[in-house]
């Protein structure tokens, strides 16, 4: 409530205005995004080619059984001779789309559910409240089974539809407390006072201040996606008719390839489903540090060197540790 | 320009908020108790009271942001119907007290001073509003206004975003300018400025102002006439010079013996904040258990507004006693 | 409860014998915050004395570093905030005869622990809000003590804040209370002896009564200025709010664009303000006694970090020269009215033409 809330001076720092959703401020990336942009976009581009560039096809066997990485066979082979490396490059794509269509919808679901709710309150709101509730309580995984099961054999469409469903909940939960709070604020009272149409409140004032928790609820329920995807796959139902990554530990798994010590059929499609994982935390992490300045600067300071001024040098101010507000 | 009737009149205002059901011992708090006031075009009725006082809960009820549990509101004389549409919007608009929560972030200067034209008609081709927008924001000092067309809110400074809501008012075209503490977040040096703007478009488009502040000092200096408010109801009321000059309520007088003088001399002390004691709820003066001056009769029955003086008004069993 | 075995400072400058030995001395302090442009002063050198028993206040508007100061000077600064030079030197009243005063900017440690709170006690912004929710304030007050001498025992940690929440006004009864049970104003009381509960010598209050009605602020001012008087130690007031400084402080620093205007006992201030900044700040509020026409600054004051060349707050100075957009002028000292002040000004008003000066501010569109 003080003067010293106008823009700046604030104890916490400079400028510490959150970077508001805008056309014209795409910083440039760097450190935490950079890394998350170019590990997600090295999967998209084996994602789009993979097919293309793939030296085999994934389910043509051979007689090369069980071959650790060699030559001809990047990452070996499979108990029935199928080349691994193909298998990855052509998986990549079916796992990133379940994620992405997965994600898209869940996201959809929880802004369309979420806000309304917030922004009408009332009746609408406990309505939309339970049934969000209810969704999230259901656990995730049985559920998914079992509508998978009325999908057995469908596409990989179908698989992220059924995944869909279990992971709008907590998105709609999010979004519909941060609509409540900004419902409250001061601009969307002066919109309603100016006569603005309740549905152009809720699309053109209000959205356009959550677009950081949409976005991160998209990369959150993706990540989400496709690991539940692998998951599905690795239980032998979802679509065991196209390629993805899960599908590979599946077989995998059927063959036991942990026992007889086949580390190249189930490690690597292991660690991309992580690096796809982790690529999308970072931009989350990102994302997060852009909309909240505060984390961006809160680094400490070591061995400055000092102004010649006769004071202490920089062998003098003791290092001052982040967080130091008492 | 003396009108017949008030361009915006209150009367009997109430306002209860009853706790939601299922909260232990749901009590109703009673923000606005019996408000009556008048606001005339081309004056500026200061509305004066600390945090608690419902001033706030005032200015929301007479822009229609919330309905009034009790009481009308008449606008030129006509009374206002519970459910307002969209064009009666026009008429009362309200500059909020933060300049930093006012502005949507996402929008453009542009975009908010443009809807507010475009919504109430004021401008029928869209080719014509960015110019109708420059002008507007030139009237507010926002100057060049075609400047501040593209500007996000975060890229002004406090003053500049002021102006900017200011401008977001003025554009729908009201005839009633309600600001709660317009200038109260803002920085010392450009508060008289800003005071100054809506004093001129006050008199300029013969709008009626209710300036809405917790600083008496800056009531009296820049408001014509003045009503003091303590826990929702009025306890004076008078033309602002007076009322802060000479105060007859012993609110009043607490208020203006708190403020502060500004290194002219000695602040006198302030009176004891001891009053009687009153039992919960029940008829009383709300002051009473304060009021150094307190009688039994401030204990059992409201005051009523007594006239004690030209045009002047206090709620005081005691100026009753003494006119 | 003063420290022992302090470090001596790396320069201290021999005080003349006839000065009085103050409690805090901020020398020529730079402050600055990281950002993506690198460093950023926010501080530029600011220099500042509090005596014994003083209380100084410090104004200024938003972006004009007083806050920074003040943490800076507590060593509360957060991690993207460094000192880059100067000092900050205490005098303990214990140690007074020796005459060597601690740099606080070099402490750590236990040393720094033992200085805190003890030494230096901080009042935040919004402290009121700042109370845990879940602990009663006398549990709280508890934890300060016990926070820097954990040999106090609980009785004793009882009785203390007992004590003190009789002393500032709130009542022994209180203990118990949660925050939520008091008002807005009770809080700030009990920041207040929360912050006196290891007898500091020196009291930094950042914007304690802001949020506060009028009332409450002015009781709880009168409160401080009682308290020190009956405890003795010196007060840093920072505010935005010049006008509770007048009638408050005993000495008055003007701060702006993170370096100091003018400093002067707070008569002279208001008499004869030497800088134009100080002379429209003065004139830019109306009191109940004084409702003359206002003075508007036109312009806005700059952002933290972002000044202007020069004198800061020369694009608004209806005073400016030449000189003043290419060189910030030194803080010089003239006497007026037997009391040291100090103005940093090209074009200071000579003190018969104040009027002229006020006149000379015309509010302008920005």
């Amino acid at each position: 409530m003080t003067a010293t809330a106008a823009g700046g001076e604030a104890i916490a720092g400079l400028n510490l205005e959150p970077l508001e959703p805008s056309r014209r401020r795409l910083a440039r990336p760097r450190g935490k995004s950079l890394a998350g942009l170019i590990l997600l976009g090295v999967f998209v581009i084996i994602a789009i080619v993979g097919p293309y560039v793939a030296p085999y096809d994934p389910s043509a066997t051979s007689g090369a059984i069980l071959q650790p990485p060699s030559a001809a066979h990047l990452l070996g082979t499979t108990q029935t001779g199928q080349d691994v490396l193909s298998q990855l490059l052509v998986g990549c794509r079916v796992t990133l789309l379940i994620g992405v269509v997965a994600g898209l919808v869940a996201t959809s679901l929880a802004v369309l559910i979420g806000v309304t709710a917030g922004y009408l309150g009332g009746i609408a709101d406990e309505g939309l409240s339970a049934m969000s509730n209810i969704f999230l309580v259901l656990p995730a995984l049985p559920l998914v089974i079992v509508l998978a099961g009325y999908l057995r054999g469908a596409g990989p469409l179908s698989v992220a539809v059924v995944i869909s469903v279990t992971g709008w909940a907590f998105g709609a939960r999010v979004l519909r407390a941060q609509t409540l709070s900004i419902r409250e604020r001061d601009f969307i009272k002066a919109a309603r006072l100016k006569g603005e149409s309740v549905l152009r409140i809720v699309v053109l004032e209000i959205l356009p201040n959550e677009l950081g928790i949409v976005i991160s609820a998209l990369l959150l329920t993706t990540v989400f996606a496709i690991l539940t995807a692998a998951s599905l796959a690795f239980l032998g139902l979802g679509s065991l008719s196209s390629w993805s990554w899960g599908t590979m530990l599946y077989w995998a798994q059927n063959a036991e390839a942990f026992t007889i010590g086949a580390w190249w059929w189930y490690v690597p499609p292991g660690i991309c489903i992580a690096l796809v994982g982790t690529a999308l935390g970072l931009l989350n992490l990102a994302i997060d540090e852009r909309l909240n300045p505060r984390l961006r600067y809160a680094q400490p300071v070591r061995r400055r060197a000092a102004t010649a001024q006769g004071g202490p040098t920089a062998a003098d101010v003791p290092a001052l540790t982040s967080g130091a507000e008492a | 320009m003396l009108r017949e009737v008030p361009a915006l009149e209150a009367v009997g205002l109430v306002k209860n908020y009853r706790q939601r059901r299922g909260s232990p011992g749901s009590r109703s708090i009673l923000a606005v108790d019996d408000v009556t006031l008048q606001l005339e075009s081309g004056r500026t009725l200061a509305l004066v009271g600390e945090s608690g006082s419902g001033k706030s809960t005032i200015a929301r009820l007479l822009c229609h942001l919330e309905r009034p549990t009790a009481g009308s509101i008449l606008l030129d004389g006509h009374a206002m119907p519970a459910r307002i549409r969209r064009a009666q919007r026009r008429q009362v608009q309200l500059v909020f007290q933060d300049p930093f929560a006012s502005l949507n972030p996402a929008h453009t200067i542009g975009y908010h001073v443009g809807r507010s034209l475009l919504i109430h008609g004021h401008c029928q081709r869209r080719a014509e509003l960015p110019a109708a927008v420059a002008g507007i924001l030139d009237q507010v000092n926002l100057s060049p206004g075609k400047d501040f067309l593209g500007k996000l809110p975060h890229e002004l400074s406090g003053g500049q975003r002021q102006r900017a809501a200011i401008a977001a008012a003025l554009a729908v075209g009201p005839t009633v300018l309600l600001a709660d503490e317009p200038v109260s977040m803002l920085d010392v040096s450009i508060r008289a400025e800003i005071l100054t703007l809506l004093r001129r478009l006050t008199t300029e488009q013969d709008l009626a102002l209710l300036y809405i502040t917790h600083d008496i000092a800056s009531a009296r200096y820049f408001a014509d006439s003045i009503v003091v408010l303590y826990k929702g109801r009025i306890v004076e009321r008078g033309p602002a010079a007076d009322v802060v000059d000479t105060p007859s309520h012993p609110y009043t007088k607490l208020l203006v013996a708190a403020a502060p003088r500004g290194g002219a001399g000695h602040p006198e002390p302030l009176p004891q904040r001891r009053g009687l004691a009153v039992a919960a709820g029940g008829a009383r003066c709300p002051f009473a258990n304060r009021c150094p001056h307190a009688v039994d009769l401030c204990t059992r029955e409201r005051p009523p507004e007594v006239p004690v003086g030209d045009g002047r008004f206090a709620a005081c069993w005691r100026q009753a006693d003494n006119p | 409860m003063t420290p022992d075995r302090l470090p001596a400072p790396a320069t201290a400058a021999a005080r003349p014998a006839a000065e009085p030995v103050p409690a805090l001395e901020i020398r020529d302090l730079w402050v600055s915050y990281n950002s993506p442009a690198g460093d950023v002063p926010v501080v530029r050198g600011v220099s500042l004395t509090l005596g014994r028993g003083q209380l100084v206040g410090l104004a200024g508007e938003s972006g004009c570093g007083k806050s920074t100061l003040a943490h800076a000077a507590a060593r509360l600064l957060p991690g993207s905030g460094h000192v880059t030079s100067g000092q900050v030197l205490y005098w303990p009243l214990a140690a007074e005869a020796a005459g060597e005063p601690v740099d606080v900017l070099r402490l750590t440690g236990e040393q720094l622990r033992q200085f805190r709170w003890r030494s230096l006690a901080m009042v935040f912004q919004s402290a009121m809000n700042s109370l845990n929710p879940v602990l009663p304030i006398g549990a709280q007050i508890a934890d300060a003590i016990r926070a820097h001498d954990r040999t106090v025992s609980r009785k004793a940690c009882r009785e203390r804040g007992a004590e003190l929440l009789d002393l500032v006004g709130v009542g022994a009864g209180r203990l118990r209370s949660y925050p939520h049970e008091l008002s807005g104003g009770m809080r700030q009381r009990t920041m207040l002896a929360m912050a006196l509960v290891l007898n500091p010598e020196i009291v930094i209050m950042d914007e304690p009564t802001t949020a506060l009605d009028v009332v409450v602020q002015r009781e709880i001012l009168d409160e401080i200025r009682a308290l020190q008087q009956r405890l003795g130690f010196a007060v840093l007031f920072i505010t935005h709010d010049l006008s509770l400084l007048l009638d408050l402080a005993d000495r008055v620093a003007v701060m702006y664009g993170g370096l100091l205007m003018e400093e002067a006992p707070v008569t002279a201030l208001v008499g004869e303000p030497a800088h134009p900044y100080t002379s429209a700040l003065l004139h830019s509020f109306p009191t109940i006694d004084r409702q003359e026409r206002l003075v508007s600054i036109g312009g806005a004051p700059p952002a933290a970090g972002s000044y202007p060349p020069g004198c800061p707050f020369h694009p608004r100075c209806a005073r400016a020269l030449d000189t003043c957009s290419i060189k910030m002028p030194a803080l010089t000292v003239r006497h007026a009215v037997g009391s040291a002040c100090s103005v940093a000004c090209w074009n200071p008003i000579p003190p018969a033409q104040v009027v002229g000066a006020v006149l000379e501010g015309e509010p302008g569109a920005s």
